[in-house]
Formats: structure tokens, C-alpha cells, sequence
């Protein structure tokens, strides 16, 4: 059974958890404000808002339905379109009335719905903020100035607005309906019935399912087929914690815990600007640091970061438990070093030491809301002017992320000079071999690696290493 | 709409009515449809309420692109859960047949595919999962054969959809000796994939007497309703097609509907029973035409003052495997060829190419910006090579007054010029050109550069046609009006401007008035909702049926009144005599004039006047009007990674005199973006076996809210519309996308300031990847 709140009514269900949340927000509820653009988690058609019990608190994020199992909206409060309708329209929608926001309308409720969540999610009401929360969302028809101008109205509106206490603020100034008051309450009674089961099925039959940003898309028929494992909710891989100088983060954690934690933006304060370029608010809210490693893409911009860091994997399943190096974990095109049943339960690194300069860099089609081209990451570590450490990893090359040895071996000793990068391109350049568009991925790795020691080394590093 | 926007006078009977006296509350220049949108009320097609006993249909299309089938294996798929029946061509009771202006494209295949996606089988089972499930069972033997994917190759193999057809004007043969310079160069514009959010679909039921009732996602009711008519070998009065909106068109859905329309009813026909057939966005994105890649030859001879003597142009078009649109937009190519610049010898050729991609089809601006596309490379190439300003050639060469196009048409009401030294001054284009210089002499890393672009756009359909439309206006006897149009909702908010038509006309509140949704049994032999024309057309036909039910309503309120009919207004529900407010209500008028046996329906016919084209000249007046427009666009540079953003849109275009500002500039906005689109990140593409590379949101990108530009411009150019818009309000739909060109030429100019020695392309979209290679062209690998 699956219950949950959806808008301001209760429901428990006993459907297949492995539906997607979209089919039964449209085919059983009939709520058809929420659109199928992409079924890809691309597009935002079908954006909603899940709300859920976390340290006590009710906290609001956004989803994209079509990729959300029906399976995860267990204990959450579901926001649609139809749910934040009242008798006249909110702010936000006479906004978009107003600025001519809504041309052929099929994503309109989309923005709608992502935008509102904004205002519940706790963030700092910015004009910056207030786009970000609507960066999963594509609109073919205004090209975007209208919704822009939209969000900048109400970014105004809100400005004084208390975090502390968004719920009531927002119902006063009618941007949500009254019954979002009482939710705390009824959600955690929902909660406090329906316990999430926190042990772990390690059977080599079960689909181990996340967020389910991958699986959903990749596989829907797997999913709906087959027993899940559903890990999202178990509060036991939640968590990220330093224990003896290392970062512990469980798998469960996504990539939005990961951008927000204070522990995170305490010992690698960027790493909220690089997950900026990793897809959208909406999917970084599902998708996990483990799920990213597992599908075993060689462009998972977490995988990339992550071996940078020298992280370990702590892999468990039914016959125990067992480390392996997350640089070492990737096998070939979408195979990893997993039996059936085995789970990563926890992404393990050293904390950086000092001195220790970490970078992310990523080339797409498009700069935000893509896959990488090319990405790479790496970390210099540079002690006395010379480079102690380096680590520089690199996607989009080939079936599986590059580590390169040899440069990050090169490097170490060196002083960060125009001779040293050119010597390192070349070992770099040597140790790849990109599969397609060879000419344009070396140049990347070329330019990516000069920005990592540049960054490291602003002034030591000129232009002309390039030419 | 507000009174200064509507200036031209209306005439009725003897009497002028000035639109000025009419006051409009500034809260009906919103988009009606979007009161819904915002509250996620608006119906599509797979959100309307489903019948008892629908069933969901799913298309299997060819994994290749061309080859002949050999066998088609459905046994597993038929015992697959939920299915309930499977068909192929052989079970077309009509005709095999969705081809619109050529005959030549089968709906499923029917012993050979052309391309990849094709449909071969319909699946139709209990749930959509089932039918999509039962996809994979089919098994279709194919013996392969090379496809084309490249209209060079198609030319070289004289493989066409037909034939080739040239403009000229002047002699290009002779033009070259007088040049001071010539350039030759080549040139090629991708295509690029609709992505209207709404993926085609249809909805099919049956009604009495077999009688089939589709609700579509289309832009062209009549079509559908045609193909739906030819398939099921049905007379079209028993085929009637519904539509309230789309979740977008952009053209792709005004031949492009038939097939799923077609599809839909196939199966309602067989099985009684509803059929819903909504594709899913991988298939439509593989099994839909595109907007049309081109490939050109260009060449231009400039004399010593870089005025354009001569202008040579050949375009190989890559239409697909089937004719759908592409001799319509190979025209619309030819009659843009020359741009929006006066060029005394001008050839025009355009090859339409026929290849084995999905048929290539309508999109925005139909054939129009890639042929700009080409005239603005060749100037930019002249530029670039003479080393002057890309501007100072375009402005010396702008339309004016009375030019002659290549077409035969002259330039009349020509604001090419007036646009162009608006932008440049109240933008201060000089101003940012030092600016830019400055930004770029002080920055290593990153560069910015600005380009130019005028526009110029004919309105009409090239086809006469075309050119037509009727209104059917009912006043039912409560007071309260409906008015029915074959014009299709689709985002650009023609039933806002039709209900401004009706309301300003009869002189009520708009909540008196209803646009009814578009339909066949209301509207017959409707124009497909494209060429800019849907508010043009179908408002002109609104005012005309409005008009007529006006004189007759001041005629019964003269008689009940005592007065003349000159002596009546109406004005917000309110009538008065000479300007003095009368008892008598519209409601009591209505009345009145029902029990008098007054007719209160009526129906109109508007055709565009005095357009014409011989095609055995090539020459002819084909537009009713031309809209212009000038942007500048500005762009900065991240030379390191190779990527860009557009800083600043600055536009001054011409609407005329708008009816609805509010939603004209939004056209403007969405239509920049979409050409920023194209001419940037958008890229289409196929493998060499013609399958699409690019088939997903994940692997096609359009733009997102980061991509558009950090600040949007519009200025109105101030001047009177001309006659055959409705109100003197210029047609917008189309036309702004083109200013998405500008983009090109200003990423270019950012990347000659980083590397000045890169060899000049032109190959649009100007990739991230085409961009660092070119950045570091020349550089050490």
C-alpha cells in the first residue's frame, strides 16, 4: 500500500509502485493539468511539488512526475496544478496572465507549479533564485522574457517574505490555498502510520531503483515488471557526515542534498556552482550521487567529481561487504563493478586537504539542462609552488570515465608554468582516444586541462600555453 | 486593445465607426486561453475526457531508411497482452494516400520504406503500455538499401521531388565583368526539429451511422479531415474534425497531422470503439518532417561603393523522402532570396532534393531564413574579405520605395530603410560597436560581437488559393454571440485578436462573445492555420459577418428608437443615440429584433484582394503586404570553453498598427528565441544510414531559460498599417524568427576578434563544437 497526500486529500493506493507518479496523477485521478511533454525529465510538463517530513520539518521540492515512481510519493505531500488552484488566481498566475507568460500554454502549468514550490522551498527570494527554480522547464513559444518578467514580479512581491514561516505568509497573500496549513500536521500523522521500512532486500532479483531519473527512462517496462528496491526514502542513506577526516554520503542522498548540505559548502564551497550545471532543479532533486555512479554513464558529471576526490565505494549485498575505488569502478559502457543485489551504500573521501584546489569543468550542446560533451574534474593540490597531488578525470572520451594516470603522474613535483601544462597536454592527449568527434574532445581536454591548473595557479599560467 | 493601436477607420452602411471611440478595458489585450493555461484548465487532445471502451493505439515504424520490406512478422504481437488488433497498409479501405500538394506519401509503407520511421504497423491494444509493449514483437525483414541523407548527393543523383525552379531579374550572366569585386562561397543551414511540447495526437470516435468524429492536434482541420476522408474512402461529410487548441504548431502540424489523424480513425473505423493515438516524443521527433536543411552556392559582385550589383544564388533543398510542403517552401525560398535588399541582377534557383529523411515540412518562416540565411553570408563574406563593416553593406543596400523584388512585385509602404536607421539610432549602434571594441581590446579570455540583420517578409500564402477564409457569427436570443472560424489556437492567441475583431465591431464587453472551437461541420474547406495569415484572414471575415449583423442590429434600433441608423452607437453593451445613452438594452434589442424576424447568424467569405502569381513567368504581386523589422543582437564570448550568450536583442519592428501589442511583442520575443535556436544550438542529426542521431530532448536541446537573451528590446516602428491587415495590423508569426540570423554573424564577429585568422564558414547552427574548433583554428593541436 502507498499513501500519500495529494493536494488536500488522502489517498493509499495499492498500485504498482513502479508506475510512474504522471500516469497516475492523469490516468486515475484525472488530473490533467500535469502534461506529458518528454517522458524524459526533460521538458517539465509535468513538474510537481513533493512535500515531506525531513528532521521534523515539512520540506518542498519539485519533481519531474514522468520519472518519479509512484513508489516515492510514499509519506509525501503531492502538489499539482489542481492543488494550488484557488476560487481567483494566485499572484503567480495573474503574473503570468499579466506578462503574457502563457502563449500555447501546454507547459504553463508546469512553470506554474515549479515557480510556487520556489516560494515553499525556504530558498532566499531573489530575481536569480526565482529562474533556478524554474531552469527544468521548457517553454517553446514566449521564449522566456515573458516568464522572466513574471518571476521578477513576484520575486518583488515576495521580497519581505518570513522563511521561517513561508506556509502561513503565502496563504495570507493568497499565493497558496488555505489547506497547506494544516498538511505538517496531517503529513506527519501519515508518517507516523505508515513507517518506511528501513531494512534492506539485498535479493539479486530486485531492481534497485533511486530516484529513478535513469531507470524510469531507461528502462519503464523493467520497472513496472519487475520487485523494486526502493531505496530514496530509507533514512539510513540519507545522511552525509564526516567521521575521522571522511566525507561519508549515503546513497540515498541527491544531488540537491549534496549542493545544500553545510557540510559540503563548508569543505567545497564550489561545489554548488558546478552541480549548477548538472540538468535541472527538478531532476537534481530525484537523481542520486549513487544512481549516477551505478548506471555507469561515462558522462556522469557526479561519477567525474567523485573520482577526482579519490572517492571509495562501500558496496554491500548478501554475502557481505566490500570497498572499491570509485576510479576503479567503471568497467566499460554502462558496466560497473556491482553483482546483482549489491548496493553502494556509501560514497567515501578524504576530506581535501589544504592547498587542495578542486575544479569541475563541462562542455554540452547547451550550458544548462544537458548532458556533458566533454567533462572533467580534478583536484591540485599544491604545496610550497609545487603540485603535490593531481587527479584528473575525464567523460564523453569513450565507454567509460577516464582517470589519467600518467598526466596526474607528470604533475606531481611540477610547478604550474606554461611548459609544465604543455608537457601534460601532450601526456594527456596521448592517453585518450575519444570515440567520436575526436577533434573537438581533444581540443576540450586541452582547454580543460589549462583552466584546472589555471585556476589552481592564476598568475603562473599564461594564454600562450595554448597556441 | 488600446485606442491609440487602432486608428483605422471601420466602415458600415454609409457610416464610420472610429475604432478611437471605442474604450477597451486594457485587461482584454490578454490572451483569453491563457486565463486557462495558468490554472492548467486548458484542454488538449489527451487531456479530453475518454470515452468508455477507448483504446490507445501505437505506431511501429521502420528501423531503416529506405529498403524493400520482405516480411512482417505480427504473430508475437498479436498474442502480446491487451492487443486487439494490428494493421498494415493492406488493410486501407480507401487510399494509401497523405500526400497534400504531391500525391507521392503513403501512410503506411506498402512494400518499400523511404525512411527511417516510417509507419509500417498500427498496434492497437487495451492500454497505451500494451500497445507500446506489443512494438517491440513485430519483426519486419527489410532488405536494405543506401540511403540519401545529403541533398548535394540527391542533386548529384538527380533524385528530386520536382522540378527546379529559378526567380531573375536583371542578367547575372553579364553583372560579374562590372564588379569591382566577386565572391563565391558556400553555405548550408541545418534543419531543425519543431518541439511543439505537445507531441502529435489524435482522439477518433464513432458516432451514428458510422459517422467519425476526430478531435486533432492540427493546424489544418480540412486536412485531416481529408486524409481521414481518402484513407477510410469515406465522403468528408462523414469525417468531422474538432480542435480547441495545440500545444504548439510551428508549422509541424499543418500537413503533418494528417498521418496520425489518419491512423487514429483507421482503427475506429475497424473496431467501433474510440482510438487514441498520442506519440510518444521519441517517435514523433523520429517519424516527423523538420524545417528543411539547405545547402547553398552563393556568389555576389559588389561595385567599388559596395552597392550589390549582382547576387547568384543555388539551393540544394533536402525535402525528405516525400514532397509534404516542399514545393511551397521552395517558393517562399525563391521569393526570399534576395532578402530584404534591392539587387538589380539577381538569380534564384531552388533544387528541392529528394532524400530518404522523414518528409521535411512547414516550420516557421517555411523556406524564408534559410534563403535569408544565404544572402546575409554572402554579404558578411563580402564583408569580411573587403574588410568593411557588415552593416555598411547591408544599409546601403536596404529596399526602398518602390524596388522592384525579383519576384515582380514592387515595394510599396517599403519601411525596410526607416527600420534600419530607427535601430541605429534610438539603440545608438555606434555607441555599442566602441563599446564592444573597448570590451574586447581589455579582455583575453572572453570577446563580444555584434551584428545587424534587416528583415523584410512577405504576407500571404504564395498559394491564392490559400488566401481565403470564412466567419460564422451567431447572436443567440440571451444577447450573448459566438463566432466560429477555420483559423487554429495554437499559442500565438488568434482567438484574442478574433474576439478584439468581433467585440470592437458589435461594440460589447468581451464576456458577451465566445470563439468557438475549430471545426469542420462549422468552417469547410478551411486554410491550414500558417503563413502568418490566421489573424488576417479569419479577422477580416470577422469584421465583415460582425459588420453585417451590426447594420442590421442599428436598422432594428433605429426603427425601435425613432431615429436614423447613422444616429445609433454601441458601445461596451451600451447604446446610445448621437452619443446620449438610451434606455434600450442589447439584450431588449436582441429581442426585439428576433420577434421581428431579423436574421441574427451570419456567415462570411473574406478573399485577400488584388494578389496574383503567373508561374510561367515566375512574376506577379503574390504578397498583400511586406513586414520589416531591424535587429541588433550582441554576443559574448567564453573563448576558453568555446561557448556563448546573447547579451542584448535590440529590435525596432514594424506591426503596423497593432491590434494587441501585448500579444504581437510576445510573438516577437518567441519567434527570436526559436531563430536563436536555429541558428545556435539546434542541431539535427542524422546518421549516415539516415537514422536521427539527435532524437530525444536529451540529445536535441532547444533553448532553456538561460539561453535566452540577458536583455530584450522591442521598439514599434511608427507608421499605418496597410489595408489588407486586419486594422492596419501587420501579420507576426513568422517574420521575428528570421532575427535570430543576426545571432550567427554576431558569434562570428566575437570569434574573429579572438582568432582573426579562422577561416570564415557558414554553416548554421553555430554549434559550441563548430565554435572552440574555429577559435583555436590554426592553433596547435
Amino acid at each position: 500500500m502507498i499513501t500519500f497526500l495529494l493536494n488536500d486529500t488522502h489517498v493509499t493506493t495499492d498500485l504498482n509502485p513502479g508506475m510512474p507518479l504522471l500516469d497516475f496523477l492523469r490516468s486515475h485521478k484525472r488530473l490533467v493539468g500535469t502534461k506529458i511533454g518528454c517522458r524524459e525529465g526533460d521538458c517539465g510538463a509535468c513538474t510537481v511539488i513533493i512535500g515531506e517530513i525531513v528532521d521534523g520539518k515539512l520540506l518542498y521540492r519539485t519533481q519531474t512526475s514522468c520519472l518519479t515512481p509512484l513508489g516515492n510519493a510514499k509519506n509525501k505531500h503531492i502538489v499539482t496544478i489542481e492543488g494550488l488552484n484557488m476560487d481567483s488566481l494566485s499572484p503567480i498566475q495573474k503574473a503570468f496572465l499579466d506578462q503574457g507568460s502563457a502563449q500555447c500554454g501546454f507547459c504553463t502549468a508546469g512553470f506554474i507549479v515549479a515557480f510556487s514550490a520556489f516560494f515553499l522551498s525556504g530558498k532566499e527570494v531573489n530575481l536569480e533564485n526565482g529562474l533556478a527554480a524554474i531552469d527544468g522547464n521548457i517553454c517553446r513559444c514566449t521564449g522566456y522574457k515573458a516568464i522572466e518578467r513574471a518571476v521578477e514580479t513576484c520575486v518583488n512581491d515576495l521580497a519581505g517574505i518570513n522563511r521561517d514561516n513561508a506556509i502561513s505568509w503565502l496563504v495570507q497573500k493568497s499565493y497558496i490555498p488555505a489547506y497547506f496549513k494544516d498538511i505538517e500536521t496531517k503529513l506527519k500523522a501519515v508518517v507516523n502510520d505508515n513507517k518506511i521500512d528501513e531494512t534492506v532486500d539485498f535479493d539479486p532479483d530486485n531492481l534497485i531503483i533511486g530516484g529513478g531519473t535513469d531507470l524510469v527512462v531507461q528502462q519503464p517496462f523493467e520497472v513496472y515488471d519487475k520487485p523494486l528496491n526502493m531505496v530514496f526514502d530509507k533514512q539510513k542513506y540519507k545522511k552525509i557526515e564526516i567521521k575521522d577526516g571522511k566525507c561519508h554520503i549515503g546513497c540515498a542522498v541527491t544531488v540537491t542534498d549534496l549542493r545544500e548540505s553545510d557540510i559540503i559548502q563548508k569543505m567545497i564551497p564550489t561545489i554548488y556552482s558546478y552541480t549548477k550545471l548538472v540538468s535541472s532543479t527538478h531532476i537534481r532533486n530525484m537523481s542520486t550521487l549513487a544512481g549516477n555512479m551505478a548506471n555507469g554513464s561515462p558522462i556522469g558529471d557526479l561519477s567525474i567529481m567523485f573520482i577526482a576526490l579519490e572517492a571509495k565505494l562501500h558496496l554491500k549485498s548478501k554475502e557481505g561487504a566490500r570497498q572499491i575505488g570509485l576510479k576503479d569502478f567503471f568497467k566499460g559502457y554502462k558496466k560497473v563493478d556491482l553483482n546483482p543485489g549489491e548496493i553502494i551504500e556509501e560514497i567515501v573521501f578524504d576530506v581535501p586537504e589544504k592547498g587542495t584546489h578542486f575544479n569541475f569543468e563541462k562542455v554540452s550542446k547547451r550550458v544548462h539542462l544537458d548532458m556533458a560533451t566533454v567533462n572533467s574534474a580534478m583536484c591540485v593540490t599544491v604545496k610550497k609552488g609545487k603540485i603535490s597531488n593531481a587527479t584528473m578525470a575525464v567523460g564523453g572520451l569513450g565507454p567509460s570515465i577516464r582517470y589519467l594516470h600518467k598526466t596526474n603522474n607528470y604533475l606531481v613535483g611540477k610547478e604550474i608554468t606554461d611548459q609544465t601544462f604543455v608537457e601534460a597536454n601532450r601526456i594527456a592527449q596521448s592517453e585518450i582516444t575519444p570515440r567520436s568527434r575526436p577533434e573537438y574532445k581533444r581540443l576540450l581536454v586541452k582547454q580543460f586541462l589549462f583552466i584546472h591548473l589555471q585556476k589552481a595557479s592564476p598568475s603562473t599560467l599564461t594564454l600562450e600555453a595554448l597556441q | 486593445m488600446s485606442n491609440k493601436d487602432l486608428k483605422t477607420k471601420l466602415s458600415a452602411s454609409g457610416k464610420t465607426v472610429s475604432i478611437d471611440d471605442i474604450p477597451v478595458n486594457s485587461e482584454d489585450l490578454r490572451s483569453i486561453d491563457a486565463k486557462l493555461h495558468v490554472t492548467g484548465k486548458s484542454l488538449f487532445v489527451d487531456d479530453i475526457p475518454m470515452r468508455e471502451g477507448t483504446l490507445h493505439a501505437a505506431v511501429y515504424g521502420s528501423e531503416v531508411a529506405k529498403g524493400k520490406i520482405k516480411s512482417i512478422d505480427l504473430d508475437d504481437a498479436r498474442k502480446s497482452p491487451g492487443v486487439v488488433a494490428i494493421y498494415t497498409a493492406k488493410d486501407i479501405p480507401g487510399e494509401n494516400q497523405v500526400g497534400g500538394i504531391i500525391p507521392d506519401e503513403p501512410l503506411m509503407a506498402d512494400g518499400h520504406v523511404t525512411f527511417n520511421g516510417m509507419p509500417i504497423a498500427l498496434v492497437v491494444a487495451e492500454t497505451e503500455m500494451e500497445a507500446r509493449r506489443a512494438l517491440k514483437k513485430i519483426k519486419v525483414d527489410i532488405e536494405t538499401e543506401d540511403p540519401i541523407v545529403e541533398p548535394r548527393d540527391a542533386f548529384a543523383k538527380k533524385s528530386f521531388i520536382m522540378p527546379s525552379r529559378t526567380f531573375s531579374i536583371g542578367d547575372t550572366k553579364k553583372v560579374w565583368d562590372e564588379c569591382e569585386h566577386v565572391f563565391e562561397e558556400q553555405a548550408s543551414m541545418g534543419g531543425q526539429e519543431h518541439l511543439y511540447i505537445e507531441t502529435q495526437g489524435s482522439y477518433s470516435l464513432i458516432t451514428e451511422n458510422d459517422n467519425i468524429k476526430v478531435y486533432s492536434s492540427t493546424q489544418s482541420i480540412s486536412y485531416v479531415q481529408k486524409a481521414v476522408s481518402m484513407v477510410l474512402g469515406l465522403p468528408m461529410h462523414k469525417i468531422e474534425v474538432d480542435v480547441t487548441r495545440l500545444g504548439g504548431g510551428f508549422g509541424g502540424k499543418e500537413d503533418g497531422a494528417n498521418h496520425w489523424g489518419a491512423l487514429a480513425s483507421l482503427a475506429t473505423y475497424f473496431l467501433k470503439r474510440p482510438v487514441k493515438l498520442i506519440l510518444h516524443r521519441e517517435d514523433d521527433m523520429r517519424m516527423t518532417g523538420k524545417r528543411h536543411p539547405y545547402d547553398f552556392d552563393i556568389k555576389i559582385g559588389l561595385s567599388k561603393d559596395y552597392k550589390i550589383l549582382g547576387y547568384e544564388v543555388i539551393c540544394y533543398q533536402n525535402a525528405g523522402a516525400a514532397a509534404d510542403l516542399s514545393p511551397a517552401i521552395m517558393e517562399r525560398s525563391l521569393f526570399h532570396g534576395a532578402a530584404s535588399y534591392f539587387i538589380p541582377n539577381v538569380k534564384i534557383t531552388v533544387h528541392s532534393c529528394k532524400t530518404n529523411l522523414p518528409p521535411n515540412t512547414a516550420f516557421r518562416g517555411f523556406g524564408a531564413p534559410q534563403a535569408m540565411f544565404a544572402m546575409e553570408s554572402a554579404i558578411y563574406n563580402a564583408a569580411a574579405k573587403l574588410g568593411v563593416d557588415f552593416d555598411l553593406i547591408q544599409r546601403r543596400n536596404l529596399l526602398k520605395e518602390g524596388d522592384e523584388f525579383p519576384y515582380g512585385q514592387k515595394a510599396t509602404q517599403c519601411n525596410a530603410e526607416v527600420c534600419f536607421d530607427t535601430a541605429v539610432e534610438k539603440y545608438e549602434l555606434q555607441k555599442l560597436k566602441k563599446e564592444i571594441a573597448d570590451f574586447n581590446s581589455k579582455n583575453q579570455t572572453h570577446k563580444k560581437g555584434l551584428a545587424v540583420f534587416p528583415l523584410c517578409f512577405g504576407i500571404s500564402f504564395t498559394n491564392k488559393s490559400l488566401n481565403q477564409a470564412s466567419a460564422l457569427v451567431h447572436i443567440y436570443k440571451d444577447g450573448s454571440v459566438i463566432v466560429s472560424t477555420g483559423v487554429v489556437e495554437m499559442g500565438q492567441a488568434v482567438y484574442t485578436k478574433l474576439l478584439g475583431v468581433a467585440k470592437a465591431v458589435l461594440g460589447l464587453k468581451a464576456s458577451r462573445i465566445k470563439i468557438d472551437s475549430t471545426n469542420t461541420s462549422r468552417t469547410a474547406n478551411v486554410s491550414p492555420t500558417a503563413a502568418s495569415s490566421g489573424a488576417d484572414l479569419n479577422g477580416k471575415a470577422v469584421e465583415m459577418a460582425t459588420t453585417a449583423l451590426r447594420d442590421r442590429l442599428y436598422a432594428q434600433a433605429a426603427k425601435i428608437l425613432n431615429c436614423q441608423p447613422s444616429q445609433i452607437s454601441i458601445c461596451e453593451d451600451i447604446i446610445s443615440v448621437d452619443g446620449k445613452v438610451v434606455k434600450l438594452t442589447w439584450e431588449k434589442l436582441i429581442l426585439e429584433a428576433l420577434i421581428d424576424r431579423v436574421n441574427l447568424s451570419e456567415h462570411s467569405h473574406y478573399t485577400t484582394p488584388s494578389i496574383y502569381f503567373d508561374k510561367t513567368k515566375e512574376k506577379g504581386e503574390p504578397f498583400a503586404y511586406h513586414a520589416y523589422g531591424t535587429a541588433i543582437t550582441v554576443v559574448k564570448l567564453d573563448c576558453l570553453r568555446g561557448v556563448y550568450e546573447v547579451e542584448q536583442a535590440k529590435i525596432v519592428h514594424d506591426f503596423g498598427r497593432s491590434i494587441n501589442l501585448h500579444i504581437d511583442k510576445g510573438q516577437v520575443e518567441g519567434a527570436l528565441m526559436q531563430g536563436i535556436g536555429l541558428m545556435t544550438i539546434e542541431e539535427l542529426i542524422f546518421n549516415p544510414d539516415g537514422s536521427l542521431r539527435s532524437n530525444s530532448l536529451s540529445s536535441y536541446k532547444v533553448p532553456d531559460i538561460y539561453s535566452a537573451p540577458k536583455t530584450l528590446e522591442i521598439i514599434p516602428l511608427d507608421k499605418e498599417g496597410p489595408k489588407a491587415a486586419i486594422f492596419g495590423s501587420k501579420a507576426v508569426g513568422e517574420p521575428p524568427l528570421c532575427y535570430g540570423i543576426g545571432t550567427y554573424f554576431a558569434v562570428t564577429e566575437a570569434m574573429r576578434a579572438f582568432n582573426p585568422n579562422y577561416k570564415l564558414k557558414f554553416q548554421a547552427p553555430l554549434t559550441f563544437q563548430k565554435c572552440l574548433l574555429d577559435l583555436y583554428d590554426g592553433f596547435k593541436a
